[in-house]
């Protein structure tokens, strides 16, 4: 059992990795009433092709992993839901890009909800008849998506930036895509993605460190798992074609997205998390609502208090976005242009400015701190391996120099593109 | 919880907690929810969110709340019972989690005195430009409320719903008295709720009630007259003949189906517990029939729960469904009613359900939106049930109790929203 402490943060964070491989993070937070815990797997929706133990490819239909993630709750004699119901405990699960995670919390039976969430996700049951009713219900779902405006506009941006690429696709795939999905393939996935040392648990709250360790211990100690060697397959990306795509639907007003794609630049681990917090700073400089530019678009009316930007680091996917709801596009198109080819211009004399952003943002980084599920969710261990409170340190020490370098490394040469809804 | 009158015009409660890493101030403005002035008061909202004489454009507030390390200040507006208020939420990180920061709690509560007693105002009337500006802001989010399906049938329904203007209208107002307003009727409305609207204030976070009285005793808060004291929830009387609507949009694959139902009961009465767990029962919780039989069991509809509010006396389902299961769905949705009627749960799912209450309960506890929330509840309500008298009453609810308050859902109204063909 490892300890670190975050002094400054008054956090400790409590780490163990069993012998079959399950890592277990723990955060203790004594004042509060609830417990929250998490189980999650690298595995999410861009994973295409795999194989195990040096065999064949094997071909993973889109929405795969979301279809795994539905059927796991469901079980022989019992839905797993039902049992975490009857304990009184709150119960969920999410599948996205990058990870499928099953959580729950309660502020009481703690260790039997635990216990029973490792369980099942641990036993997979899957049948041709609970596969086939599943293909029914999930059909439905991809069309509740289909009916959300900002849902379309956001994955009308991605195809946009990376054409047919996998974080192009629907998480839940399409109602063509779910009817491969065999039982056999579900128990193969799980088989590789679901075995201990692909997982990671964490539990932030009210809880015993010791006594919670020792019920994992004895829990995992009765299975027997196979280990299963995966190999990954990476995706290679088509270049964009389209430089402007525009679709019809039913808006009262246009919604517009535009995106910067940042290829040949793969950051991974903690510089991941660095490049995350430097761009969400530079695009605050550049673009947020304390700047001449925002207060200009506000007051003519182009923007409003929805306009947003935001920066994503998925894999080797990296792109920069901005959304808004605008008759206006056309002049918003230019606005947003014009700041970018002026970039370097625009952050001269600006290390104040940034001073009180870095402060800002670490301000707001505490406040996330107040949730146990932000603690639990938020902190990128999936993806760079950083959680909340790390994420907090690497903003003590960011400079304006990394600012410039990385706004280079995104501004110069930047092709703007953009997805517009429309009716 | 201990109360304190600011300025015979205002009441105080101070939250000291260390349990969490922010400092939060609430400070509500309430009145009778009247359709002529919720438009009012609605873009009354959008302008002190943005302007003040000292900060006066979207820009200088943001810069402001920069430098009070990523401060978050909003304003809302919203209903609950038949009041209407006029929120304005303030929160920063704790001043301990920064280093060498102790004048900031009082430049907190400096920024939130300037943001709402002194606006940018010229001659009687809001800064015209600005007010132009929020107008259509506030009219664009009126406009979309269209483009979500499920915020677009749950104001259908309410306007098939209620009786009285003032509840049927969404708490941001109508797009029509909106473009009508001008800016110095909306200063007037602001006037007004400085002088005559119910004004309570929370605070929480690591803060004492002396030195945060002492702060606000310097506060405008205009004195009060000894106003009668309004009713805060509604009742109205039941419908002879339920009142059904069924809509056509275009680009929408799935349809709503929403349905209301009135519990004829008072606010407080011993029965709200058992109440509480019958909603749960039928569509309040993963365990109940609503989602078992019909979701999970029957594929009949893809989101389907429902909803008791204890501030108005009704009970909404609201399902979200393939236009052709429409009616079956319909059909399966008072079969569970009348089962819960006949008595026909079982006990284990009883228990369950009544586990899963008292879990929510105690998990508000972990969150000071909520704790704030429940404080203005019960500032408004002069209503408070402890702790642990809550958790018996919920314990205690027999199979019985639940069975008589699910044979008091009488049926009022149902809104349809279908995909046009």
């Amino acid at each position: 059992m490892k300890i670190k402490h975050y002094l400054k943060l008054k956090e400790d964070l409590v780490t163990e990795t069993l012998d079959n491989g399950l890592k277990i993070v723990m955060i203790p937070k004594l004042p509060y009433h609830k417990t929250f815990a998490v189980l999650t797997t690298n595995y999410g929706a861009l994973e295409q092709k795999f194989s195990i133990n040096g065999g064949s490819v094997i071909d993973i239909p889109a929405g795969t992993a979301h279809f795994l993630e539905h059927k796991l709750f469901e079980k022989k004699n019992e839905d797993a839901f039902t049992k975490f119901g009857e304990l009184g405990a709150d119960a969920n699960a999410f599948t996205n890009a990058f990870q499928t995670s099953y959580l729950f919390s309660t502020a009481q039976n703690f260790i039997p909800a635990l216990i029973h969430l490792l369980d099942f996700v641990q036993t997979p049951y899957f049948t041709e008849k609970t596969v086939a009713k599943e293909q029914g219900i999930i059909g439905q779902e991809i069309q509740m998506y289909d009916d959300d405006p900002n849902w379309a506009l956001y994955m009308g941006l991605l195809n946009t930036l990376y054409p047919g690429a996998a974080i192009a696709q629907d998480i839940a795939g399409t109602q063509n895509s779910i009817l491969k999905i065999t039982p056999e393939l579900l128990y193969k996935l799980h088989s590789a993605f679901y075995q201990p040392n692909q997982l990671t648990l964490h539990i932030v709250g009210h809880f015993n460190p010791k006594e919670i360790l020792a019920a994992i211990h004895d829990n995992q100690d009765k299975k027997n798992f196979k280990a299963v060697k995966i190999t990954h397959y990476a995706e290679k990306f088509s270049t964009p074609n389209k430089i402007q795509v525009e679709r019809h639907f039913n808006v009262s007003r246009p919604k517009v997205a535009f995106g910067i794609r940042v290829d040949h630049d793969n950051v991974l681990g903690v510089e991941g998390a660095k490049r995350v917090l430097i761009v969400d700073i530079l695009n605050d400089l550049l673009f947020g609502e304390q700047t001449d530019w925002y207060q200009d678009l506000y007051s003519r009316g182009i923007i409003d208090t929805e306009f947003e930007t935001s920066f994503d680091i998925i894999k080797s996917y990296q792109y920069v976005s901005f959304f808004s709801e605008t008759e206006e596009y056309d002049l918003l198109t230019d606005a947003i242009q014009g700041q970018i080819d002026h970039y370097s211009k625009y952050l001269e004399n600006q290390q104040n400015t940034f001073e009180s952003l870095r402060k800002a943002t670490i301000g707001e980084g505490i406040q996330k701190l107040n949730s146990l599920e932000n603690i639990a969710l938020q902190g990128d261990d999936v993806l760079f391996g950083t959680n909340l409170f790390d994420k907090i340190e690497l903003l003590q020490d960011l400079t304006f120099d990394d600012i410039l370098v990385t706004a280079d490394k995104l501004y110069r040469n930047a092709t703007l593109q953009r997805f517009l809804l429309r009716k | 919880m201990k109360k304190t009158i600011i300025n015979k015009g205002a009441k105080l409660v101070v939250l000291p907690t260390t349990q969490f890493k922010t400092l939060h101030i609430a400070i509500d403005f309430s009145t009778l929810a009247e359709a002529k002035s919720i438009s009012a008061r609605a873009l009354v909202s959008y302008l002190t969110a943005v302007s003040s004489a000292k900060y006066k454009n979207q820009q200088a507030v943001a810069k402001k709340t920069i430098d009070l390390y990523g401060a978050q200040y909003q304003t809302d507006v919203f209903r609950i019972g038949q009041m209407h208020h006029v929120r304005y939420t303030f929160q920063m990180p704790a001043p301990t989690y920064l280093s060498d920061e102790s004048q900031l709690l009082k430049d907190a509560f400096d920024f939130l005195q300037e943001m709402i007693f002194n606006p940018l105002v010229e001659n009687n009337a809001f800064d015209e430009e600005t007010f132009l500006n929020e107008q259509k802001s506030l009219i664009n989010e009126l406009v979309s409320i269209k483009d979500d399906k499920n915020q677009y049938a749950i104001a259908k329904l309410r306007e098939l719903t209620y009786d009285s203007p003032g509840m049927q209208m969404a708490a941001i107002g109508n797009k029509e008295d909106v473009a009508q307003l001008t800016s110095s009727e909306v200063y007037k409305a602001y006037i007004d709720m400085l002088h005559h609207n119910m004004m309570n204030i929370v605070v929480l976070g690591d803060v004492d009630h002396v030195q945060v009285s002492q702060i606000l005793n310097e506060w405008p808060i205009v004195a009060h007259q000894d106003e009668k004291s309004v009713e805060p929830f509604y009742r109205q009387s039941a419908k002879q003949q339920p009142k059904e609507l069924v809509d056509y949009q275009i680009d929408i694959n799935q349809a709503m189906l929403t349905m209301a139902y009135q519990i004829d009961v008072a606010p407080f009465d011993n029965q709200r517990f058992a109440i509480l767990v019958m909603n749960s029962l039928l569509g309040g919780t993963p365990l109940s029939k609503l989602f078992m039989n019909v979701r999970e069991k029957e594929s009949l509809a893809y989101s389907i729960y429902s909803r008791w509010q204890q501030d108005t006396g009704f009970l909404t389902i609201f399902a979200g469904l393939d236009s052709e299961k429409v009616s079956q769905a319909d059909g399966m949705i008072k079969t569970q009613i009348k089962a819960l009627q006949l008595g026909d749960f079982d006990h284990k799912t009883l228990e369950a359900v009544k586990q899963s209450l008292i879990n929510d309960y105690l998990s508000r506890h972990d969150s000071p939106l909520s704790q704030i929330e429940v404080t203005f509840s019960q500032l408004l309500t002069a209503h408070e049930t402890s702790e642990q008298k809550w958790i018996e009453r919920i314990n205690a609810v027999t199979a019985q109790e639940v069975q008589q308050v699910a044979q008091m859902l009488s049926f009022q109204s149902r809104y349809i929203l279908l995909p046009e063909v």
